[in-house]
């Protein structure tokens, strides 16, 4: 509880009293501006050390006018938000933020953590990511217990697992305000692997009534590329990074429930739809202008100033989003025969340029796979054969004898039916099947000299 | 004020008909304070509980503040528990309000030392009434009229400021 936590505090203590306060205060004082996220986001215009400090708020409402068109709102908002490079470069920890959309239509009362332990202890969480809330269709489920200290107040969770909001009155001296809209929460995990910010977004009445209506999706934002996060301190880096061994264990559930922590990931979307569209949309520009799919080098270099994640641009990413892409059309090519039509905007519009680039190209490969053998009228004979197609002979000779009496022959005639096409592709086989052969043969032979080589020195 | 109000100051926890407690601020003025008021403080109320004689310690609450603090935690803790529907009930609230308000008549520096000592004495009303009251400053203001009137200097570089603004046009429509 000191106030040397502050971070960002100005240099020398000037005059300027407000900005001279820690930062778990100045959330205090954001976070009681009436109604919106803009409100406090406002203040980052101030100076440098407001500059970020809204945006590390732990509690952050979004106003909602209209349901259906604020989310073009929250993005927008949400988009201000940085990231800060830590999370993304540090291997060892995963930030996990939660955004909790409290059900409009019931009265909702502003939740706000004031009791100091328990903002301390989010804020010691140290969370710097920030929200996204991309797919919040997806895979839904339950969320149950967490770790007390790293779980944000707001949720009040209970080892148990269940939700017990607390009457804001009791923390706020009798106010209460009536306030829908998004709150961020903040909740710090280690996960040990890729530091990837990890954000739940829970659809809850957080009312104090029923509070067991809760689902929660995760979804992750592997590449927002992180700005430097240069005033705010608030990470206890020793915490994360000594408890990372013990972490796996601990984290994502609370120490009643750690079996929830050993359940497989959900997929998560790790790109920005945005980026998503900007990749399709220059494939699919590509492809019509050169009228062949582009390759991902190609693709890197056409991409490099139109994605917002300017960091993870190297080929590799590019086509491994790209294949995910086409997994995702295909699986969407599924669900729309059997009736299931995406709904959000980016969705569609990811499937409709999905379609423009790989519409009908699956079932050629389809195709492929069942081709069947080509077969000529009339047979050539085996020595013709043996002249156009030695290693395919050969093996075909060599599977004829070892069939034994009763087929012998047999097969060896079928083979003079053989068309062209499928000869010509066996035979190819054949012969990079007897190359890697060799090859093996000759590095067998090398590690035997090698290792006579060593018997003799160990014989003198 | 609040050391007026602690009428019986005998000592700590004096044998009256209410328990009272010594706060010692960072100037070491002492304050004579009723254990309920006190109490609003977890803080103070944690370190009654350790126990420990001779005074609460606050190293980080000067005297001037901690006054208005302990000021706030008397006429708070003076009010009985709520009885809904009862006329004087209502009337305290009204008047609590009304002291609220003028409680936080001061100018900015003794608020945001009020908003440091209520973080660290952890007394969640005043928090909340400190914090309201600078967020009700900060409202419906452009931030050139925030920065005037919090004296914060504008330490972004013209270039800096334009990107800013470009880049959060959106946002602050």
């Amino acid at each position: 509880m000191s106030h040397a936590d502050a971070g960002g505090c100005p240099e020398g203590g000037a005059v300027d009293h407000i900005s001279g306060l820690p930062d778990h205060l100045l959330h205090d004082v954001l976070s009681r501006l009436p109604g919106t996220a803009a409100a406090a986001a406002r203040t980052s215009i101030l100076s440098r050390r407001w500059r970020r400090v809204w945006t590390h708020l732990p509690a952050l409402s979004l106003c909602e006018r209209a349901t259906s068109t604020s989310f073009d709102l929250k993005m927008r908002v949400l988009r201000c938000l940085p990231l800060p490079q830590s999370a993304a470069r540090s291997p060892n920890r995963r930030k996990r933020n939660r955004i909790e959309i409290p059900n409009p239509s019931r009265r909702a009362a502003s939740r706000r953590p004031s009791e100091g332990r328990g903002r301390r202890e989010a804020a010691a969480g140290g969370v710097r990511g920030l929200p996204w809330p991309v797919a919040r269709g997806r895979g839904r489920r339950r969320h149950r217990g967490r770790p007390q200290a790293s779980s944000h107040p707001l949720s009040r969770r209970r080892p148990g697992g269940r939700r017990h909001p607390v009457p804001a009155s009791v923390h706020h001296g009798g106010r209460r305000r009536a306030a829908f809209g998004i709150g961020i929460g903040k909740r710090t995990t280690e996960q040990g692997e890729m530091g990837i910010p990890n954000f739940q977004i829970l659809a809850s009445p957080l009312s104090t009534a029923s509070s067991d209506d809760t689902t929660t999706t995760n979804v992750s934002d592997e590449h927002l590329s992180p700005p430097s996060s240069p005033s705010i301190s608030f990470d206890s880096v020793s915490e994360s990074d000594a408890s990372t061994s013990s972490s796996v264990a601990s984290d994502g559930s609370s120490g009643s429930e750690p079996v929830v922590s050993k359940k497989p990931r959900l997929p998560v979307r790790s790109w920005l739809a945005s980026d998503e569209i900007a990749l399709l949309e220059a494939v699919s520009e590509h492809r019509q202008k050169h009228g062949r799919l582009p390759s991902p080098n190609h693709l890197a270099a056409a991409l490099r100033s139109r994605l917002r994640a300017k960091d993870r641009l190297s080929a590799d990413e590019i086509s491994r989003r790209l294949r995910a892409l086409r997994s995702r059309y295909d699986n969407a090519v599924l669900r729309m025969s059997r009736g299931t039509i995406p709904v959000k905007d980016d969705d569609v519009t990811i499937y409709k340029l999905s379609k423009l680039i790989w519409e009908g190209t699956r079932k050629g490969k389809r195709e492929k796979k069942t081709r069947a053998a080509d077969m000529r009228k009339d047979p050539r004979e085996f020595g013709e054969l043996t002249g156009l197609y030695p290693c395919l002979s050969a093996e075909v000779e060599a599977i004829d004898t070892g069939s034994g009496a009763a087929a012998a022959g047999l097969l060896k005639r079928a083979f003079e039916r053989i068309g062209d096409d499928t000869a010509a592709r066996l035979e190819a086989k054949v012969k990079m099947q007897r190359v890697a052969e060799a090859r093996a043969s000759a590095k067998l032979d090398q590690l035997r000299t090698n290792v006579a080589k060593v018997l003799l020195q160990l014989i003198e | 004020m609040a050391a007026a109000d602690s009428c019986d100051g005998i000592s700590t926890s004096g044998g009256g008909w209410e328990k009272t407690v010594t706060l010692v601020s960072s100037d070491d003025a002492r304050f004579e304070v009723r254990e309920a008021a006190a109490s609003l403080s977890q803080t103070v109320r944690r370190m009654i509980r350790a126990g420990g004689d001779g005074g609460i310690p606050l190293p980080k609450v000067d005297a001037r503040t901690l006054s208005t603090v302990l000021e706030y935690c008397n006429k708070h803790a003076a009010v009985p528990a709520p009885a809904p529907e009862s006329s004087s009930a209502e009337a305290a609230a009204v008047d609590l309000e009304w002291f609220d308000k003028e409680l936080m008549h001061v100018d900015l520096a003794t608020l945001c030392s009020l908003i440091r000592a209520a973080d660290y004495l952890e007394v969640a009303g005043l928090l909340d009434l400190t914090c309201k009251t600078v967020a009700d400053m900060i409202k419906s203001k452009t931030a050139e009229e925030i920065r005037q009137m919090f004296g914060i200097q504008n330490d972004f570089t013209p270039e800096e400021e334009e990107q800013l603004s470009r880049e959060n046009a959106g946002v602050f429509e």
